[in-house]
């Protein structure tokens, strides 16, 4: 009866290969499974973002379903993608077997998808209150970047070597691209843990950093409506010519940061050119590709073997302190923000210092507005929202160029 | 000194250098602003 079981449950090798990997890593591969449905539900219902939860929560799902022995190897494995792979010759090889492995090979490694998901964020990105109140903006996003900086020191506390902590800490900068990148450059073999991690962090922002804003901004100064605060108008020109020259200055100074910033105002400058054939595809063809394929590829790319790593759970608490202090921070920055305008700026507009371009904007909008319903200050939220995107990748980029002369 | 002073100093270090880069792109802005009126 056992033998004919045996039989019968191999001629599924996804069940058979249960049967013939360590316990933990099952129950782990289980766990990893209800995961990824969990993450498709969240994000079915909305309450994670579901541009990127769908297609991560199905990779996580599927990838881990779909393991079996393979049969050019003799090791457990999937027909997905072999992160493994380093030689050309093996990429010309793995191309054959795993069908994700060309996305992998040309867009991951090279971090070419971050760049591709910047080109389609610099699209849809309007410059107009960032260039029309620029102290304000970059003001505000500065302390909004202190997560990224505080959280180094913690995560070499912690045992991570310094690119690993860089990595790590550049959560903080509530940039999901960025830290993609940052990762790859800096710490290769963490860039997924870290990368996921950071994405569904960023997902649940939306609904954490309302708790944070009501928590340390009394509910009095939260409406503030900024009617009193002129915003002047911007023209096309001048805003490609700050993104032609912002690009240029900030590849001159970060040459290994140059493809994101080439990315971002690459995308700015297509929007405001008004070349309707390339934004139609910035914005709908490469943004919402990239962003599938990253989600799919990113989800296919986290198997039993991280989960049950031992530094995973140190990268969640470390991801969930740099959200919390660039959050506080960013909250700090308001409020003195508040009190050196005499009252004009709202507070809540520091919450949007931290990037993650447009969910902070909107928190801070909403929090303003479900104390105030005539406090409309999601215009004004977008100028330190953007910012934010242009400091983070600044830090990013410090990091990048300066951890190898130092460490 | 220990491990957690010693990043913390360069973090510092980093903040300050994006702090100036980041006034760096305030004076572009500024600069533009000026330039087209």
């Amino acid at each position: 009866m056992q033998s004919f079981l045996r039989e019968f449950i191999s001629i599924f090798p996804g069940i058979e290969s249960f049967l013939v990997m360590e316990p933990v890593m099952a129950i782990a591969r289980i766990a990893l499974i209800l995961l990824g449905f969990f993450l498709c539900y969240l994000g079915y219902k909305k309450i994670l973002d579901p541009l990127l939860m769908i297609p991560m929560g199905t990779g996580i799902a599927m990838v881990n379903a779909g393991i079996l022995v393979m049969p050019n190897t003799g090791e457990l494995g999937t027909m997905f993608l072999n992160a493994l792979v380093e030689t050309p010759a093996e990429h010309i090889d793995a191309f054959q077997i795993y069908f994700l492995q060309p996305i992998y090979a040309l867009t991951f490694s090279n971090g070419l998808i971050a760049c591709l998901v910047f080109i389609g964020i610099g699209s849809i990105t309007e410059l107009d209150f960032f260039i029309a109140n620029p102290k304000m903006s970059l003001l505000l996003a500065i302390p909004a970047e202190l997560g990224s900086i505080l959280t180094f020191p913690i995560a070499m506390s912690m045992g991570f070597n310094a690119n690993e902590s860089a990595s790590i800490a550049i959560i903080g900068g509530a940039d999901g691209p960025m830290v993609l990148f940052a990762a790859l450059q800096l710490a290769r073999h963490l860039f997924v843990p870290i990368t996921i991690v950071a994405y569904i962090y960023l997902s649940i922002i939306y609904a954490g950093y309302p708790f944070l804003i009501k928590l340390t901004i009394p509910k009095k100064i939260r409406g503030v409506a900024m009617d009193s605060f002129s915003v002047s108008r911007v023209s096309s020109g001048e805003k490609i010519a700050f993104s032609i020259l912002a690009g240029t200055v900030l590849c001159m100074l970060f040459p290994v940061a140059s493809p994101l910033f080439a990315s971002f105002f690459l995308g700015v400058i297509i929007k405001e050119s008004k070349i309707t054939r390339f934004l139609y595809v910035s914005d709908n063809v490469l943004l919402s590709g990239s962003t599938l394929f990253l989600g799919f590829t990113l989800g296919c790319l986290l198997s039993a073997d991280i989960v049950v790593d031992p530094n995973m759970f140190k990268l969640i608490l470390l991801g969930f302190i740099a959200l919390l202090i660039s959050g506080v921070g960013g909250i700090c920055g308001g409020l003195i923000a508040y009190k050196v305008s005499g009252g004009k700026i709202n507070p809540c507009l520091g919450i949007a210092g931290v990037s993650c371009i447009p969910t902070t904007a909107k928190v801070a909008h909403k929090c303003a507005h479900e104390v105030n319903p005539k406090a409309f200050i999601m215009p004004y939220a977008m100028g330190p929202s953007i910012a934010g995107v242009i400091v983070s990748a600044i830090v990013a980029a410090c990091y990048i160029t300066m951890i190898p002369k130092v460490f | 000194m220990s491990t957690f002073w010693l990043s913390l100093k360069f973090a510092m270090s980093i903040y300050i250098l994006t702090a100036f880069i980041t006034l760096l792109v305030l004076g572009l802005v500024k600069i533009i602003k000026k330039i087209t009126g």
